[in-house]
């Protein structure tokens, strides 16, 4: 079996590089992906689907390796314009937002898009190689996960969040974003709630415009609070300095990266339906509790950008997993990919690797390669943005007419509906004053993007037990993950309290 | 001190108003998890944290003060509100082109930025959202009613689209 596959691995990287078009699309694909994740407004399941159009005409493998690269390309985008104007390119950088736009204002942009770069891609490869050879295998795991073991996985994430900086108000943002993503139609039963009539409200508030509305427009209210002209040193780079982190920071930063943010990326990835958003926000938040100084995550600490880059391309990669063999997407990106294999004529599912193995393992090699793509191809879109970002943090008005277009333009062509373009106001005008009394932004958007995922499951579980509620702890694998939690939540505690309490002795 | 109450005050009077909407959903008989409970769920959390932080911060006397926004700081934080707003209720009708042009304009004047450099960064942006979404990723942008209507299409034309 193992022979079977290496040399089906083997034919798969002959096909991909010693074809001219599919390396031809697997260049092109890369580098709209990263002009489109880099751009304010459009995220990594957007360009895709723009993208799915004009690969019809493609060979099934030449279509879903451009695809797959853009997705993976645009991940990876979505952090520069998170690092550069706090506008998380994508949900999957929220995280990425919180230090990399400290680290912007600190005068470090291109430290801190050096890092999301470098480590992106140690979590894109090392999720692919994992992807390549262990897919049929991973499948069989990723099965065993059933509502109430995705609820427990996502009561973690909430549980992480209450452990968020800012305490009980940290709580009460994350529980806004839940409830904002309650407005609009019920899934299962199809009833409006909390739409007060509006039809145009009946879908819900869209993603971008929460995402724009928690992070954009209130760093742009905050920005014009103060003066309008800022002295911006221009920074200098060498090219060194762009390509790899320190040796020192490597080593320092590698149980973090390698023991949290890797594993988790890999875990939650082969999940089908939770996404790469949920592996960032778990790690960032496992990583900071395992730091020796958490409370400096969040203040522009390159690890607060190496952990969910890591995790988010990892899981990403990942994602390809329950679409390919199981015929279940990870993802919204990865739906997409889904329906692009179904328009080609491929079924998706384990029969894949068997029956049309020069496909499954082509596009398994593909998305491998897409992350070298992205890598190579990176520096030059990252010192257009810097120097972009640079003039326009120089001169704020300029700077808010760029992040308003963005916000306008980015949440109206979603659904082509103004009540998007005001969701943003609305959500921005809630986040700015509530930030301006300390709530972090960052858990309402986190809670945003799980909310829907958490109410599927919760339901979905309760209706499977005919409403026995024990039906959420009665499963090992839940058991387990509501252990780990624990585990996770208390130990660090009690370790920062023994120090402290063993530090005031020293006094 | 009267800030943080009143937003913890705000937030707990609000979630109650979305409980008390929430029990009025219609109950679905054959369903053990109605579409009111999850809401419900989480807007009694809300409360409860906020009804704690509040007598938290009574009981210690221990309140959060944001700093101070000089008065042209606020003028020009409501003034951008009200520009979003502006923008958002005339994007449809004067067409997306038009209404950059117009309002990006005035709106960077009222930022103290030079009347030419207002006008061609508004230009800009006009041209920019033409070439990025109807001509680059062939996405439709609202082209106006009337006049303004035909002033974009024609000018949609040049580009092919």
């Amino acid at each position: 079996m193992m022979d079977y596959h290496l040399a089906n691995i083997a034919q798969a990287f002959i096909t991909v590089l010693a074809n001219p078009l599919n390396m031809g699309m697997l260049i092109f694909a890369s580098f709209v992906g990263l002009i489109a994740g880099a751009t304010p407004g459009i995220t990594s399941v957007a360009i895709t689907a723009i993208l799915l159009p004009f690969t019809l005409w493609l060979p099934p493998e030449t279509a879903i390796i451009a695809l797959i690269a853009a997705y993976t390309s645009a991940v990876y985008g979505g952090s520069v314009s998170a690092v550069l104007f706090r506008i998380p390119g994508s949900t999957e950088n929220i995280m990425t937002a919180l230090d990399g736009y400290e680290l912007t204002k600190k005068g470090r942009s291109g430290e801190a898009l050096m890092l999301s770069r470098f480590y992106s891609f140690i979590g894109g490869f090392m999720g692919g190689i994992i992807v390549v050879f262990f897919t049929p295998v991973l499948a069989d795991v990723a099965i065993m996960f059933g509502p109430s073991e995705m609820f427990a996985l996502i009561f973690m994430a909430i549980s992480f969040l209450a452990t968020f900086e800012g305490g009980v108000k940290a709580v009460v943002s994350a529980l806004l974003g839940f409830f904002l993503a309650t407005i609009g139609s019920d899934p299962t039963t199809g009833m409006y709630r909390f739409t007060f009539g509006l039809t145009a409200l009946g879908g819900g508030f869209d993603l971008v415009a929460v995402l724009l509305g928690i992070f954009a427009l209130p760093e742009i209210l905050r920005l014009l609070e103060g003066r309008l002209k800022v002295e911006v040193v221009r920074e200098k780079y060498k090219l060194r300095e762009l390509m790899f982190p320190g040796k020192s920071f490597f080593i320092r930063s590698a149980p973090l990266v390698f023991l949290i943010a890797l594993p988790i990326g890999w875990l939650i990835g082969f999940l089908p339906g939770i996404g790469a958003s949920t592996a960032a926000v778990v790690a960032y938040i496992m990583a900071r509790r395992f730091s020796k100084e958490p409370q400096k995550w969040g203040t522009g600490v390159p690890e607060g950008i190496a952990v969910p880059e890591t995790a988010n391309n990892a899981a990403a990669m990942g994602t390809l997993v329950p679409t390919l063999a199981l015929g279940i997407p990870g993802g919204a990106a990865t739906a997409i990919i889904l329906g692009a294999l179904m328009i080609h004529g491929v079924i998706p599912g384990a029969w894949i690797f068997r029956y049309r193995a020069q496909l499954g393992y082509a596009v398994l090699v593909g998305a491998l390669l897409s992350n070298l793509m992205f890598y190579l191809l990176a520096p030059a879109v990252v010192y257009m943005f810097l120097r972009i970002g640079e003039f326009l943090r120089r001169n704020i008005p300029y700077l808010a007419v760029a992040v308003i277009f963005f916000s306008v333009f980015g949440a109206y062509v979603i659904r082509n509906s103004v009540i998007d373009i005001m969701a943003v106001l609305f959500i921005g005008l809630i986040s700015y004053v509530l930030g301006r009394y300390k709530f972090p932004a960052a858990p309402m958007a986190i809670g945003f993007v799980l909310g829907p995922l958490a109410e599927k499951y919760f339901r979905r579980a309760l209706d499977i037990a005919f409403g026995d509620p024990a039906v959420f702890i009665t499963s090992p694998i839940s058991q387990f993950i509501y252990v780990a939690t624990a585990i996770a939540i208390v130990l660090p505690t009690l370790y920062s309290r023994k120090k402290a309490k063993a530090s005031k002795a020293v006094e | 001190m009267i800030g943080e109450i009143i937003i913890f005050l705000s937030l707990i009077l609000v979630s109650s108003y979305f409980l008390y909407l929430a029990f009025q959903l219609p109950k679905v008989p054959w369903l053990f998890i109605g579409s009111e409970v999850w809401p419900s769920i989480l807007l009694s959390g809300i409360i409860i944290a906020c009804i704690m932080a509040l007598v938290y911060r009574i009981v210690k006397k221990n309140y959060y003060v944001p700093p101070r926004i000089e008065r042209d700081g606020m003028f020009r934080v409501l003034g951008t509100a009200i520009f979003i707003s502006v923008y958002a209720l005339t994007f449809e009708y004067l067409g997306y082109f038009i209404s950059t042009l117009i309002l990006f304009s005035i709106y960077l004047k009222v930022l103290k930025v030079k009347m030419v450099t207002s006008v061609f960064l508004a230009l800009f942006f006009a041209l920019l959202a033409t070439i990025m979404f109807p001509v680059g990723l062939l996405i439709p942008l609202p082209r106006g009613h009337g006049p303004f209507n035909e002033f974009t299409s024609y000018l949609l034309s040049l580009f092919g689209r």
